[in-house]
């Protein structure tokens, strides 16, 4: 008894360390390593300007083609980043973003009800994006019904399940 | 010197433990053949979804629940008829209760689980605890059911120390089971005091648990305001139900482990004797029940409950529900009322008919209703499906295979109250008897007689 | 707060189906097949339920479109074990598919039978599979689904309202069945509000609501036929 417990726990510490490893080591690589700070610092763009449906719609969606368009176009810039943001704005192909912030299906979040009408900070949900100079690998918060409830029931708004889950 | 004899008087009692033939593995690899392949088909379900069964709307409840209801019905047997009789200090009961509270123990578990199984979405079961309503009746279900699991359990378990003690004593193997179960048993009496007054209390507190178990399975029907469902006698005619039919699995039990383990000297023609007596009264109540249901339906004669009626009476369940009659009545009545057919083959036919009659009166319980929904829909007919009828043979199969299994490393017949019998019952029955004469007949003169 | 009821008048409907098939597209309803349905497990969150009377040759056939009644006193959200169906302030029944754990309970206690149940996981053929309505999420094997008066809609119409800062008006939210039905039979607004078009019917001597002798309240009302 006593001699398999002492085989068995290099082994279970073996399984719970690659655990640990691999579930905290997501290999999410982001197809530009796109950079917030730059835009919104250097440039001086505002969050809005780019992400144009955040105040009218109730889905945010990822900007688009178009939208880097309007500045960058050179797929032959010496910055190996803005080549290839150039070379899918010439080819006029979507950016493969792979999204970060994911709300199930089943759960419906509207960004004009937040951002516009409860005035919302995007800063709030998103974190200081402006100051990160890598694109997101991990969402900034877990986005589980329990952190949404606790917003709805300090700020007092509908709690109602009906008004989310449809 | 006292334990060699004990030992040597009641050695049929280990045979059971002690002798494994091959029958015994022969039995338990066709019984886990039969649940590896219910299993199988479990987990078909869950990657599949219950559209593998024969459920469809508006008959959306099929064998699961009627299993469920059919199951923990059977487990009524046990508990409470073994609760009632050391309450009633019945002498007779000394060989019968262990296997009772087996019986309960078992079909609690499988009963239990048949909801989990009839569930969309099983692995969501917690949120009965997360976001659970007390006022849906099948939390009160769950509260009743695991309060009545939990209660039976350490009821089996506890007048099962002293005689684990006897096998760790003995020597039997596995020796750390034993040891570890006795938990420091040595028989004195402080421990015996203890015992018994965990017994008494457990014994009291089991019954009104068992009652409320069966009261709240037929509230999940009698709740709604479905026709064939809403009925305020739902509540005694389940728990009645449930005895009849646990006492017919207890007969069944112990007709076949007595032919079985050779315990004829224990379990003798009296003990059968008495408990068919009970079931021929159960049979009568049942009867009694199933009358005043249905022939308040028919007075009223209410359009929506006529529907049910008669999908019954002479609609397409009408041979189910006639089986139930024959089964459940005409058979037990007319055979354990004749003296002449009233011996251990005879009740043994008739508890099987119970048991049938009693798990079709469960299907008529349960489908019915649903296949009459008081709108006009088109409603097919319920057919189950190979899936259904596995899982079913599966919660069969654990019932004996849990039996077996229990009989293997456990007595069936409780060795210590036997020896308790042998030591006191004489002289408690003889002052009992005393107290009920009158003055001038004395205790010793009844001893003697006794004797 | 609102009261939401819909008003059907018989008179007016002649058993077309199209607010059968507008729930179904707009509530991604899924499509069983033939197999399936002929077991009985067609899913309608609205169904039409057909009645004949008479003998041949002198018969006659009605029709009875079947939504959720979205009862105020409901029989379903009484016996759900973790509240994945309950009235809301608003007077709907809600149906919450993740919290739902398959027991059927509520099919079993609903005396209309208008629930459904996912029996497998729900699929559509190819073309239909792209056009699934965003709104509405797709539900998963083993939960129970029903008319949900399309409260997606209602979030929507109130988020326009409060985004252009008023109120919400009468006719700005109604659920598909009633938008798409051509003879306009199905009616739909806000029981409490005096001058809406559902008040004013309820008002007609032609009103009844489906077993109303169980006091389940219905909020769908009917308007019988006139002879």
């Amino acid at each position: 008894m006593k001699n398999t417990i002492k085989y068995l726990t290099p082994v279970i510490l073996v399984i719970a360390l690659t655990g640990i490893i691999s579930g905290t080591n997501q290999d999410v690589r982001q197809p530009i390593s796109f950079n917030h700070k730059l835009h919104t610092e250097e440039v001086g763009l505002a969050c809005v300007d780019c992400h144009s449906n955040v105040e009218k719609h109730s889905r945010a969606l990822i900007p688009n083609i178009e939208t880097c368009g309007d500045c960058h176009d050179d797929a032959e810039d010496e910055n190996r980043e803005k080549a290839k943001v150039g070379s899918y704005v010439s080819r006029n192909e979507k950016i493969p973003w792979i999204q970060i912030h994911v709300v199930p299906d089943h759960a419906y979040f509207s960004h004009r009800r937040h951002v516009t009408l409860a005035k919302i900070e995007c800063q709030t949900c998103h974190g200081e994006v402006s100051e990160m100079e890598r694109p997101f690998i991990i969402p900034f918060v877990e986005l589980e019904m329990s952190w949404c409830i606790n917003c709805h029931e300090k700020s007092k708004v509908v709690n109602d399940c009906n008004s989310c889950h449809r | 010197m006292q334990k060699n004899d004990l030992l040597e008087k009641d050695r049929d009692l280990f045979y059971s433990i002690e002798h494994t033939g091959p029958a015994f593995y022969w039995m338990v690899g066709l019984l886990m053949t039969i649940l590896a392949f219910a299993l199988f088909t479990y987990i078909i379900q869950i990657k599949f979804g219950l559209g593998i069964t024969g459920l469809a709307q508006p008959i959306s409840w099929g064998f699961y629940i009627v299993n469920f209801v059919f199951f923990i019905g059977i487990s009524h047997a046990g508990t409470l008829i073994s609760a009632i009789l050391r309450l009633s200090k019945a002498e007779w009961r000394r060989p019968i209760t262990r296997m009772a509270e087996v019986i309960t123990a078992i079909v609690l578990a499988i009963g239990g689980l048949h909801p989990i199984i009839d569930q969309g979405q099983p692995e969501r079961i917690l949120h009965l605890v997360t976001s659970g309503r007390l006022q849906s009746p099948l939390l009160w279900d769950v509260t009743s059911i695991t309060a009545y699991f939990a209660a039976s359990t350490v009821y089996l378990y506890l007048p099962l120390i002293p005689d684990i003690a006897i096998l760790r004593d003995r020597g039997t193997k596995p020796r750390w089971l034993y040891q570890f179960l006795s938990w420091g048993w040595q028989g004195t009496e402080r421990q015996k005091k203890i015992l018994e007054r965990a017994i008494n209390i457990l014994m009291v507190m089991v019954i009104p648990i068992a009652v409320s178990v069966h009261t709240v399975i037929s509230y999940i029907f009698a709740m709604t305001i479905q026709p064939g469902w809403h009925s305020t006698i739902f509540g005694p005619y389940f728990v009645a139900g449930a005895i009849f039919s646990g006492i017919a699995a207890l007969l069944i039990v112990m007709i076949a482990f007595r032919k079985v383990y050779h315990l004829e000297r224990y379990l003798k023609e009296i003990h059968f004797k008495y408990l068919s007596t009970l079931l021929l009264i159960m049979s009568l109540i049942w009867f009694y029940f199933t009358f005043s249901e249905y022939l308040t339906t028919f007075y009223g004669h209410e359009p929506d409950e006529m529907k049910v009626f008669f999908y019954k009476f002479t609609g397409d369940f009408s041979p189910y529900f006639w089986i139930m009659v024959i089964c459940n009545f005409i058979i037990p009545v007319g055979i354990l009322s004749n003296s002449k057919t009233r011996n251990i083959t005879g009740i043994f036919i008739a508890s099987v008919c119970v048991l049938i009659g009693m798990w079709l009166e469960r299907l008529i319980i349960v489908v019915p209703s649903l296949a009459n929904p008081r709108l006009e829909y088109p409603t097919g007919i319920y057919i189950p499906t190979l899936t259904e009828w596995a899982l079913f043979a599966g919660g069969v199969a654990v019932f004996i295979l849990g039996f077996l299994i229990f009989a293997k490393y456990f007595p069936l017949i409780s060795i210590w109250e036997i020896e308790e019998g042998r030591e006191t019952s004489i002289s408690e029955v003889a002052h009992r008897l005393s107290s009920y004469l009158p003055d001038d007949v004395e205790q010793d003169e009844i001893k003697k007689i006794l004797k | 707060m609102a009261r939401w009821g819909m008003v059907i008048d018989l008179n007016k409907c002649t058993g077309c189906a199209e607010c059968v098939t507008a729930c179904k597209v707009e509530n991604n309803v899924a499509v069983v097949g033939k197999d399936e349905s002929e077991m009985g497990r067609t899913m309608l969150w609205m169904d039409i339920l057909t009645h004949y009377e008479g003998e041949y040759p002198n018969t006659k056939v009605r029709y009875l479109p079947r939504p959720c009644l979205q009862c105020d006193n409901p029989p379903c959200t009484k016996v759900c074990p973790v509240r994945a169906t309950y009235l809301d302030p608003e007077g709907i029944v809600a149906q919450i598919f993740p919290q739902c754990i398959g027991c059927r309970y509520c099919m079993a206690a609903c005396p209309y039978t208008v629930k459904s149940f996912n029996w497998y996981e729900p699929h559509w053929p190819q073309e239909m599979a792209a056009a699934l309505n965003p709104d509405v999420s797709a539900r998963p094997a083993g939960v129970v689904e029903k008319c949900t008066f399309c409260v997606h809609r209602l979030q929507k119409a109130k988020e326009q309202a409060d985004s252009e800062n008023r109120e919400l008006q009468d006719n700005e939210y109604i659920p598909a069945c009633a938008e798409d039905c051509p003879t306009q039979a199905i009616s739909f607004g806000d029981l409490d509000s005096p001058h809406s078009e559902v008040s004013e019917l309820i008002r007609s001597p032609r009103i009844f609501t489906l077993l109303e002798e169980l006091g389940t309240e219905p909020k769908v009302y009917y308007l019988s036929e006139i002879e």
